[in-house]
């Protein structure tokens, strides 16, 4: 008589620790691909992860719109320069052309205060097989980009994009119409490579402020 | 009654269930990047095959660890909380681009998803019409909501799908939310007649 309540006490308690367990694992889960609730998309939780945990972009070999090859940091510059980067393609008829005014006004406002002096602008393209360095000066000249604070370039080889777009987070994929859609924003690079803040594309003035502070 | 609510045969033989996982499983991955390389394919094609992966496997295990499995799902509780739980997690745009991202995460979501199929299948025989019809309707809510936010939002979500291929994903997650709540409604209705019939 006594067996059969046993038996069901027993299930419902594997039930019960079952329910326990799952809730529990889905948790950490949760909490872990949000980073700790801080965002639902990935580009919400890629800037709130950059300031926590600053992400360190690898030795880069990009070729200037001026046909020179450079290595924006990881090298041995020495100095404490600060890099603002956007991601972009030079055919791009929307986002890239916004970011390359932004950074025109930026360019501007770098000129008018010797504190800025350190702060440097770079435009990397993404988009190699069109971005030759014809493309990239046509882009640079759209924008009077002033070589000595901007520069506009593209990674020397495929790997290095595909490296860099991986340690940045960047996405890059087909819009459909022939170009790209991609996560546009600001990203503040030191010289040692490390990534330390990501800002929105259309606040570029926060960019700056933050970069002088470096 | 709960036992029969869904108008599946339940009797149909294991090695037929077998099949139909092995169907599912290959579709899944032979069309693998047609399928998730859009958001809506990913999420009202993919999705639901692998579930159907899952409840066939499900069939197929009912015979040998059935009793094991039942010990530890009183009412279907485990399974309806594990699979609500799972489809939640996958609707979440930053768990979808990981899956996209990073092959460890994308064979979580597999398994995951296999596994939640799996459990339904046990739970839907265990559970009581009331706890069938609170899963249910939760899940055609939540899928529901999520579709709208899907279609609404002025945003890219996930950064591996465009934000039409998100309206289009919107939109087919509220019509998934209307068939299954319909199916589930169409298929008790059919009990009900059947064990009128009977009786």
């Amino acid at each position: 008589m006594t067996t059969t309540p046993r038996v069901a006490r027993a299930s419902w308690m594997g039930t019960g620790i079952s329910l326990v367990a799952i809730i529990g694992f889905a948790a950490a889960a949760i909490w872990s691909i949000t980073f700790e609730l801080r965002g639902w998309t990935t580009e919400e939780i890629r800037r709130s992860r950059v300031p926590a945990e600053p992400p360190v972009l690898g030795g880069l070999q990009l070729t200037a719109s001026d046909g020179a090859s450079f290595r924006p940091w990881g090298g041995s510059q020495g100095g404490r320069r600060v890099w603002l980067v956007t991601f972009m393609y030079t055919r791009c008829p929307t986002l890239c052309t916004t970011l390359g005014i932004e950074f025109e006004r930026l360019q501007r406002a770098l000129g008018q205060d010797p504190r800025d002096d350190h702060v440097r602008l770079l435009s990397i393209s993404f988009d190699p097989a069109h971005d030759d360095t014809r493309a990239l000066q046509a882009y640079a000249a759209e924008h009077h980009a002033d070589p000595a604070r901007w520069i506009v370039a593209v990674p020397s080889s495929a790997s290095a994009l595909a490296k860099l777009e991986r340690e940045a987070g960047i996405v890059v994929i087909q819009d459909g119409l022939g170009g790209y859609t991609h996560n546009a924003a600001i990203h503040v690079v030191l010289d040692d490579g490390r990534l330390v803040r990501i800002f929105a594309f259309d606040n570029p003035k926060a960019a700056l402020t933050w970069a002088r502070r470096l | 009654m709960g036992a029969q609510a869904l108008a599946v045969d339940r009797r149909f033989p294991s090695r037929h269930a077998l099949l139909i996982a092995a169907f599912a499983g290959l579709l899944v991955f032979s069309l693998k990047n047609w399928l998730e390389g859009d958001m809506a394919r990913h999420m009202v094609i993919e999705f639901p095959l692998l579930l159907l992966a899952g409840a066939a496997i499900g069939r197929a295990l009912e015979e040998r660890f059935g009793a094991q499995i039942a010990c530890c799902n009183q009412m279907g509780l485990v399974g309806f909380a594990f699979a609500s739980i799972t489809l939640a997690y996958w609707m979440i745009p930053a768990a979808l681009d990981a899956a996209l991202l990073d092959e460890w995460v994308a064979v979580g979501k597999y398994i995951s998803l296999v596994a939640s199929g799996a459990l339904l299948w046990s739970s839907f025989a265990a559970a009581p019409l009331a706890v069938q019809a609170f899963f249910v309707g939760n899940f055609a809510c939540m899928t529901a909501t999520v579709g709208l936010i899907y279609q609404s939002a002025p945003q890219q979500l996930c950064l591996n799908y465009r934000t039409d291929a998100q309206s289009a994903a919107g939109e087919g997650l509220v019509a998934l939310a209307v068939i299954a709540a319909c199916t589930w409604c169409v298929s008790v209705a059919h009990a009900f007649l059947e064990s009128g019939a009977d009786a």
